[in-house]
């Protein structure tokens, strides 16, 4: 199993960047996310979790999202959904959202996912 | 020809296909170009990424690129009126689509936020995840800005007519978390 790295490129800030890493476990969504096809972006993100989540190791999972459209939004609960799953199996997780203070809608947001999926999700304002 | 209002402030008028890469640099001069607290600049950017993918993915009139992806065919129209910003999209729709799209727009209007959010968290649960769009954009637009939308169907022909909808964001939101309020 390898790490997962998505850069993004300056012509194309639709694509989040993605960094997950299979020897600390700690997994980085960060940036916009508004592509179309967004199933087909997440498709390998989703799929990384589920052969990473065989292994039983520690998964920490930070979202450094400044905006996503609705339909990513419903990715975001798959993923969520996949990591309630880790959780489950008896393995350890721990969740991280970062937003800042300027976009209280955020946290809104995440109220709703934490709902939704019936995980835990850290809040964290950043500077 | 449309009439030209001499007593509007127009930031942003388009009328073309909505490709992403377009909208993408509509967005980043949304950011830039309204003068207003970050809060509502933040709500007016979600706000302007979720009105003109609807326009991308569900305009009946449409545009291929050379690599063969297509986009939407419509209309955005932004305004600053003073103490908000009004955000307009106008695009082609099947008739049989109107009265969906107006019954959706009632419903929303209908609803305070958080029965919006509530709304949105049920119909976000029984989409279908491999298609694009989440039919839940209009939902996020009343919750994004706590006002009404205002949207009208006007007619084209048998086939056709044509589905305009404005979104108002103010330019001054509390910032605070809303649960405190």
């Amino acid at each position: 199993m390898n790490n997962l790295v998505i850069e993004t490129l300056p012509d194309m800030p639709y694509f989040p960047e993605v960094n997950f890493n299979v020897d600390t476990g700690v997994c980085e969504i960060c940036g916009e996310s508004y592509m179309e096809d967004s199933y087909k972006f997440y498709a390998p993100v989703k799929d990384w979790i589920t052969e990473y989540s065989q292994t039983g190791k520690r998964l920490e999972f930070h979202f450094k999202l400044t905006y996503f459209n609705t339909s990513t939004s419903r990715i975001i609960l798959e993923i969520l959904d996949l990591l309630k799953k880790h959780r489950e199996a008896g393995h350890q997780l721990v969740i991280n959202w970062y937003f800042r203070k300027s976009d209280p809608d955020m946290i809104d947001e995440v109220e709703d996912f934490q709902r939704e999926s019936e995980v835990i999700i850290n809040l964290i304002e950043l500077n | 020809m449309e009439q030209i209002n001499l007593d509007e402030k127009v930031l942003l008028a388009y009328k073309g296909p909505f490709h992403l890469n377009i909208l993408t640099v509509f967005g980043n001069y949304v950011r830039q170009v309204c003068c207003a607290e970050n809060n509502a600049i933040n709500k007016l950017y979600k706000v302007f990424f979720e009105l003109t993918q609807n326009v991308a993915y569900y305009s009946a009139d449409r545009n291929t690129l050379n690599d063969m992806s297509n986009a939407g065919i419509g209309k955005i129209f932004l305004t600053d009126e003073s103490d908000n910003f009004r955000m307009t999209t106008s695009n082609l729709i099947f008739k049989e689509q109107a009265n969906i799209l107006v019954e959706y727009c009632e419903e929303v209007n209908s609803m305070d936020r958080e029965s919006l959010r509530i709304y949105k968290s049920k119909k976000r649960s029984m989409l279908n995840p491999n298609k694009n769009g989440a039919h839940i954009g209009i939902i996020q637009v009343g919750i994004l800005t706590l006002n009404k939308v205002d949207f009208k169907v006007e007619h084209v022909n048998d086939k056709h007519s044509i589905f305009t909808i404005s979104a108002i964001v103010n330019k001054n939101y509390p910032l605070l978390n809303y649960n405190d309020e």
